[in-house]
């Protein structure tokens, strides 16, 4: 096993990564910007090291930068966490190529997997089925065989991910513009404008499974997750079993996911991200090949640390875990707590967090990635924690997680914790027919009621909080010691 | 002694109508007598008519931010309700927040409808269409693609309002 390993990420994941180092009893490297020098995960490593870069997130992307840091410390390998580097085949080979070991698949398979249309190939050579598309290398002519499939339809980039390039195209007349545009934005945002048409399911689910490789075709599954919840073609809440579910169709979708994967001889966690229509077909969408967000919930129901296990495939120890010996033991939903306005279409909000307590509870995870003081911008995405709740039941777990919101004390930059917590509480929610539809369908049940009462106790609590308004209600001005928090 | 504050968006107005014996603060229409209890480290304890609230509050600059019972508030400086201030709606688009000018969608000069696109910007890393909420002529677009804007910042001024509308 490795002795030392740089984690080249920032934010909660660097720091839920760093807490498996540190139970494995191996020392962690983080790496840094200017920006970020009050956020958690920079105190909470062995080894802190400032990485340079005039943009903030550029530093997070300097491949050479971070394999230097790497070797200097004297880590023997790399963890990408997810976003940043972690799905990055030229990063993967430099990494490897410096002599150290990188924690994800070789280069080659997560080109495959990058490449949206290889992977589609791919996964229909292995019996996965894959959605009614069109693929054609210009525009005009993937604009004449997209009618084939019917309306509607989306285009996808090739290259995409994250909704980005992505454009649901609903009668002929608009396929021609749509095309172009899908394919501008591919171009600005991916350098790579290839774009192709698939069906459009209406009224779908987004059901992923994890897996677990060690590279020689040896693969397990961990059981689904739900990821419907989205808002701007991102998850907010995504939960473990998925809700809803009949027993066939969930080993037919694991089944599926193992073979694709233990076709790529994948190495590293993983997980293979399916939609799943109404009446229960489903299409393979994508894979990815790194830890992902929401990978608590399934550490939650099967006990297992998956990062722990990424370490110990990565350093050569294989895979340790059976299929029969993995079990979903209850319930897992996890919540993204983001800087956002959701009363404003989830636009992205900033602001310095001037005081964080968060509830500990044996049932709760809270994987936080700021501390006091730190400055929210707009540099990097908007997710600041995550709140994760384990219960007996989905009832309970959503009701546990509801509770937890409701503690959560996050205060000074605006955030998502009321929405998720009607969002957690509703009806809608609480029945378990989800689609990615779901949050938009039910936006006006899931809109902040008025409680008059606690609203006029919050704005003269916020009242007595200013200096100006004190001196005018008592006379004599009294030391800011006394009003608490206030600072200027 | 008024004032008008903002209250998760809304404008409210407050007045101290007593000091002595207790405290008695007007919100909008009705008056509430309001004692202090405890209040350290970000925690504040509050009686509003006998009836008694815990929670928390952070102030930063002109902002109070408060957390009671499972729900957050956000409340805008106190400003006087002194007369003078500037009427009207703005003639310009402000940043809400920092990010960057993907794309200029309109030009000086250009009438524009309530709903067209003027700009695509993007800020932390999502992509937004900033839209025109009423009918106006583009005045100036103090920023290109790719130029970076701040908070507060104008994106897109318009020719003042002719005095008559129908």
């Amino acid at each position: 096993m490795f002795r030392r390993v740089l984690v080249a990420n920032r934010g909660e994941i660097a720091c839920r990564v760093m807490r498996t180092l540190r139970a494995l009893g191996i020392d962690s490297v983080a790496v840094y910007h200017h920006e970020d020098r009050a956020a958690p995960h920079v105190h909470l490593a062995d080894l802190a090291v400032q990485i340079e870069s005039e943009v903030p997130t550029a530093a997070y992307l300097d491949q050479q930068q971070l394999i230097m840091v790497a070797q200097r410390a004297g880590a023997q390998a790399i963890h990408p966490g997810y976003g940043f580097l972690s799905e990055n085949a030229a990063f993967a080979a430099a990494v490897t190529h410096a002599g150290l070991a990188f924690v994800g698949p070789d280069a080659a398979l997560i080109r495959l997997m990058g490449d949206k249309l290889r992977a589609r190939e791919f996964a229909v050579a292995h019996g996965v089925p894959v959605a009614p598309s069109a693929v054609a290398d210009d525009a005009a002519a993937l604009t004449a065989r997209a009618r084939d499939i019917g309306f509607p339809l989306l285009i996808k980039a090739a290259a995409g991910g994250g909704g980005k390039g992505m454009r649901i195209v609903r009668s002929a007349g608009e396929l021609g513009e749509s095309v172009a545009i899908a394919a501008a934005e591919a171009q600005r945002y991916f350098g790579d404008g290839r774009v192709y048409a698939e069906r459009y399911i209406e009224r779908p689910r987004h059901i992923e499974v994890q897996i677990l490789g060690d590279g020689t075709g040896n693969v397990v599954h961990l059981f689904e997750r739900e990821c419907s919840l989205q808002r701007r073609y991102q998850k907010i809440v995504e939960e473990s079993p998925a809700p809803e579910l009949a027993p066939q169709l969930r080993e037919a979708l694991c089944a599926a996911a193992v073979r694709l994967a233990s076709a790529a001889r994948y190495r590293n966690a993983g997980t293979v991200e399916f939609v799943l229509a109404p009446q229960g077909e489903f299409y393979f969408l994508e894979m990815n090949t790194r830890l992902q967000v929401e990978h608590p919930v399934t550490e939650f129901v099967t006990g297992v640390d998956l990062v722990a296990e990424q370490l110990r495939i990565a350093s050569g120890a294989g895979l340790r875990l059976r299929q029969g010996d993995l079990r979903v033991s209850g319930h897992a939903i996890e919540c993204r707590i983001c800087a956002e306005e959701p009363q404003h279409d989830f636009r992205p909000a900033t602001g310095r967090v001037g005081l964080l307590r968060a509830p500990a509870r044996a049932w709760l995870r809270f994987e936080n990635g700021v501390s006091e003081g730190q400055v929210i911008t707009p540099a990097f995405d908007s997710m600041l924690a995550k709140l994760v709740a384990h219960g007996a039941t989905r009832a309970d777990a959503a009701a546990a997680l509801a509770d937890g919101l409701e503690e959560l004390v996050l205060l000074g930059v605006p955030t998502n914790i009321d929405y998720l917590t009607r969002l957690l509480r509703s009806t809608a929610f609480l029945s378990g027919r989800l689609h990615t539809g779901f949050l938009a369908e039910h936006a006006a049940a899931l809109a902040a009621v008025a409680v008059p009462a606690d609203e006029r106790a919050a704005l003269l609590a916020a009242l007595l909080a200013q200096p100006e308004f004190r001196r005018a209600a008592f006379e004599v001005p009294e030391p800011h010691a006394s009003i608490g928090s206030w600072r200027n | 002694m008024a004032w008008k504050l903002q209250f998760d968006e809304h404008e409210v107005g407050v007045d101290i109508t007593a000091r002595r014996p207790s405290l008695r603060v007007r919100i909008g229409e009705t008056t509430h007598q309001v004692e202090e209890g405890a209040a350290a480290g970000g925690r504040f304890e509050l009686w509003v008519d006998g009836a008694r609230y815990r929670g928390w509050r952070w102030a930063a600059g002109d902002a109070v931010y408060v957390r009671l019972n499972g729900r957050s508030f956000e409340v805008r400086l106190p400003r006087r309700a002194a007369g003078g201030e500037a009427g009207g709606a703005q003639d310009a688009i402000l940043a809400s927040m920092p990010g960057v000018v993907v794309a200029v969608e309109c030009a000086p000069g250009q009438a524009v409808e309530a709903g067209e696109r003027l700009l695509t910007i993007e800020s932390m890393k999502l992509q937004m269409t900033i839209v025109a909420s009423h009918a106006a002529t583009v005045a100036a677009v103090p920023v290109a693609a790719g130029s970076a804007f701040e908070r507060g910042a104008p994106l897109v001024t318009f020719v003042p309002d002719a005095p008559v509308k129908p």
